[in-house]
């Protein structure tokens, strides 16, 4: 069983993965020219791509790729600058090699795109032959001087600092305490502190007040060299410290091992290299033969050992670490994960109910015991599924640039929340919804840089994607600072087509809610880019599919702002259990307001259609009724107030039961035209229940009301 | 037993006895723990846990325009797969009874037009197998519920809970 695909799909795989990543480097990079993390990055993608490339002799792709990381090469060494041209190209060249990737699928490369590897390649090239008049006047290379050598410590990672430290013998006097000192070093990292004694006299010779002390810290810390020098800045007047570098997170060393214990006296200076040559010559153990010949103590010998295990064991650390943050799992793999959990989840719920029925004080102490169990494993399992907004937003950075330039407006894209998480699954369906309400928003909604001046705004347009989480759901806003919709067109457009009437019944959301009909279009120009209205139907549907819903708020100049409220997971539901005839029912948890005895509420409303829930009047579903059941109707029927995006309704059932998790599983194609159930579960007796659409019943009631 | 035989099971809906290939079959099972769904076509009962799975029932008898009969010990639900569209789908058909799997040898098949209106039985019987002592209507499977059938059903459910 091979579930894996061939190497060379995974290289394809892992090849796409890396122009993603040079992409949202190259986007940073445009807002930021001198972010050193971005170039660095850029720089490792393409690094990576060339090189495995290399080893499925991938020639074209290899060799294009080359070219491009030779001028980030000189980018990197501040040879050359970041400059707007520079990012065009680079963009360009990142989705040619995506192109190239393709073309390794087929094994042949048609005419045309060998001509633009040529093309590419030699606009390239310019900037390789650019350098070096770059270099000569002057200007790159100073850019590059301006960074000392040493702040390369500052935040490349983690790094073992030999000190060196002798502190003043008055040192105590002066109230610098070495020991302050070694804790505040402690706190950066580890630390391995080797105390040397040899220093310390004679008992009567002893000044009780003086130190006498002196230390060689091992220091592995990410802060950098200058919190480190921070540390003594109390002391640095008096104390003698000596700090170097002896060992760096590099992952081309990929050794463990570190230098030899001759290597590191000479290193400290405790031996000089001639002494070090004669005892070796004479093949004993080092350490031994170092101390008998008198040329150190034993004390350093053994200082310098445990500075050898300590910067191997941090080495050893650092593989070990490095090896098992991350590992690749298929979506699939986690899919079916979540889906066994839920089966765990279902298969519980059974269990329970029959330790309760068979009231045996043990079993159901088990089958609890099982809950708090099967509620770890499956919120881990949910986890693993959940993956940061950020994937999907900084995914549209290349669209509005683009775009933008396309139709020659300014915009400026903003991200928040982006930390947010979703289920992979929610993710992937909000992809083209996206995609298109970011196009409309761009189009129709920000003004060209003229039209905005006129209005006294600024000539870039700004568009935020925000995610924030609320409830079980999160929600996600596309906020433009744009025209605005104009909601008396929208009314017009729709009476025009006999979706409203001209009656004044219709609130601002009703009429804005109309730009998703099929269809349906205000824009009397269609564009290439957002065309004629075609695809807002789509963007609502798809996000309805996954159980969400879109809600419109918009200003004339000030801007529009789209709010999509999605559920956290699909997977599993927190729901109240309800009966209704001989049927259960399940009611999503996170739709409902209160519940309350139907005799308690005062019916409002001229047919007694409504209710007056806390003042508020609601109209309510009997749901009996709508689902024609037969028989008399329940002696103390419930009513469960239920909102959706603030519209609430009332539902009425006959009993309620309890609270119960589950899967939700779809009821398939024979039932997906059935109005008022989104799907079904399977109860702990192992027969299946119903599961509310309270969204379409809260659309199927408030329609009702307004005919 | 010729090798060229097929085996099909035979079943009976309103005194008539039926025969389904065996390779439609997915199993045989008590028609119990049916979980209606409301606001749907008469001839569609409801759901079953199928081991984890939710699969959808039918009554054979409703769709085939009869009137449904009393639950007795012989009535069976047979679970088949079957083509909706273009997906193919596990669809449990509720009989009157089951008898069991005969050999039927391509000869003794005669094909014949599926006849009578889409609420009809002979819709879904497009032939007829002789058997030494008896006649079987064999079904087909895929056109016991189509998807034209379903979509004009949940139309006239429409049309009729809005007049």
């Amino acid at each position: 069983m091979n579930e894996l695909g061939s190497p060379l799909e995974t290289f394809r795989e892992e090849a796409r993965e890396l122009l993603e990543q040079l992409e949202q480097h190259l986007m940073q990079l445009e807002e930021d020219p001198a972010d050193h993390d971005s170039i660095d990055g850029a720089f490792r993608a393409l690094h990576t791509i060339k090189g495995s490339g290399n080893m499925f002799d991938l020639d074209d792709l290899v060799g294009f790729t080359h070219i491009v990381e030779a001028v980030f090469v000189r980018v990197r060494d501040g040879k050359l600058p970041v400059s707007r041209e520079l990012i065009d190209l680079s963009l360009q060249a990142r989705d040619h090699i995506s192109l190239l990737l393709t073309a390794t699928e087929s094994g042949t490369l048609d005419t045309e795109v060998a001509e633009r590897s040529r093309l590419l390649s030699v606009a390239f090239e310019e900037y390789l032959d650019a350098e070096t008049s770059a270099v000569s006047g002057g200007v790159a290379g100073k850019q590059n001087s301006e960074a000392p050598k040493d702040s390369e410590h500052e935040s490349e990672g983690e790094c073992t600092y030999r000190i060196e430290f002798t502190p003043a013998a008055d040192s105590f006097l002066t109230g610098a305490n070495p020991l302050l000192i070694l804790n505040e070093l402690a706190e950066l990292g580890t630390i391995l502190k080797i105390g040397y004694c040899e220093a310390i006299p004679d008992l009567k010779e002893i000044e009780p007040e003086y130190c006498y002390l002196r230390w060689v810290i091992l220091l592995t810390t990410d802060q950098g060299e200058n919190a480190v020098r921070d540390v003594f800045i109390f002391v640095e007047g008096s104390a003698e410290i000596k700090i170097d570098v002896i060992d760096e997170a590099d992952p081309l060393i990929g050794e463990s091992g570190y230098k030899r214990l001759g290597e590191i006296l000479v290193d400290r200076g405790e031996i000089n290299p001639k002494d070090l040559e004669s005892a070796v010559s004479s093949k004993s153990y080092i350490g031994e033969l170092l101390v008998k010949k008198g040329f150190v103590s034993e004390e350093q010998i053994n200082s310098a050992l445990q500075e050898q295990n300590y910067v191997r064991d941090i080495r050893e650390n650092r593989r070990t670490v490095e090896t098992s943050t991350t590992i690749k799992v298929k979506v699939e793999k986690l899919d079916e994960l979540v889906n066994l959990v839920g089966e765990f989840v279902t298969m519980h719920a059974g269990i329970a109910m029959v330790a309760e029925r068979k009231n045996d004080q043990d079993f159901r102490a088990a089958a609890e015991q099982m809950e708090g169990l099967i509620r770890q494993v499956r919120d881990l399992s949910i986890e693993l599924h959940m993956v940061p907004v950020e994937i999907l937003f900084s995914g549209y950075r290349r669209l509005v640039r683009d775009l933008s330039e396309d139709l020659s407006k300014q915009v400026q894209l903003k991200l928040e929340g982006t930390e947010t998480e979703l289920d992979k699954n929610v993710i992937d369906s909000l992809k083209d919804p996206l995609l298109h309400i970011i196009r409309n928003s761009i189009d129709h909604g920000i003004e060209s840089p003229e039209v905005r001046t006129k209005k006294g705004k600024p000539p870039t347009g700004t568009l935020r994607l925000s995610a924030y989480y609320s409830g079980a759901s999160v929600v996600i806003q596309v906020v433009d600072d744009g025209a605005g919709m104009d909601v008396e067109r929208i009314r017009q457009k729709g009476i025009e087509r006999g979706v409203i009437d001209s009656s004044d019944r219709y609130s601002e959301q009703d009429i804005l809610q109309l730009i998703f009909a099929p269809g349906f279009s205000t824009n009397e120009e269609a564009t290439n880019v957002s065309g004629r209205g075609v695809g807002m139907d789509v963007v609502r549907r798809n996000i309805e599919a996954i159980g969400g819903s879109i809600r419109i708020q918009t200003e004339k100049d000030v801007g529009t702002t789209l709010s999509i409220r999605i559920p956290l997971t699909l997977a599993i539901v927190d729901g109240l259990l309800s009966r209704i005839g001989d049927s259960l029912y399940l009611i999503n948890l996170s739709y409902i307001v209160e519940c309350l005895d139907l005799k308690d509420v005062r019916t409002a409303g001229n047919g007694g259609d409504m209710i007056d829930f806390r003042g508020e009047i609601v109209p309510f579903l009997d749901l009996r009724r709508y689902f024609g059941v037969e028989g008399a109707a329940a002696e103390h029927p419930q009513l469960v107030v239920v909102a959706i995006e603030e519209k609430k309704i009332g539902l009425v059932v006959d009993a309620l039961l309890d609270k119960y998790q589950s899967v939700i599983k779809s009821l398939g194609k024979i039932y997906e035209r059935v109005e008022g159930i989104s799907g079904a579960i399977i109860l702990g007796d192992g027969k299946p229940a119903l599961m509310l659409d309270v969204d379409r019943l809260v659309k199927v009631t408030r329609d009702e009301v307004k005919k | 037993m010729s090798a060229d035989t097929e085996k099909y099971l035979v079943f009976s809906v309103a005194e008539e006895k039926y025969a389904v290939e065996v390779v439609r079959v997915e199993e045989v099972i008590e028609a119990y723990g049916i979980t209606p769904v409301p606001r749907t076509p008469s001839y569609l009962l409801g759901i079953i846990n199928l081991r984890g799975r939710i699969v959808p029932v039918l009554c054979v008898r409703r769709r085939f325009g009869f009137e449904a009969a009393v639950t007795t010990t012989d009535t069976r639900l047979v679970v088949l797969q079957v083509c909706l569209g273009e997906e193919l789908v596990s669809l449990g058909a509720v009989l009157d009874a089951v008898h069991g799997v005969v050999d039927i040898s391509p000869s003794a098949i005669e094909k014949r037009p599926a006849l009578g209106n889409s609420g009809d039985q002979h819709i879904a019987v497009t032939s007829i197998a002789k058997l030494e002592n008896e006649l079987l209507l064999v079904l087909d499977a895929d056109r016991l519920l189509t998807r034209e059938y379903l979509d004009d059903s949940y139309e006239h459910l429409r049309r009729q809970a809005g007049g």
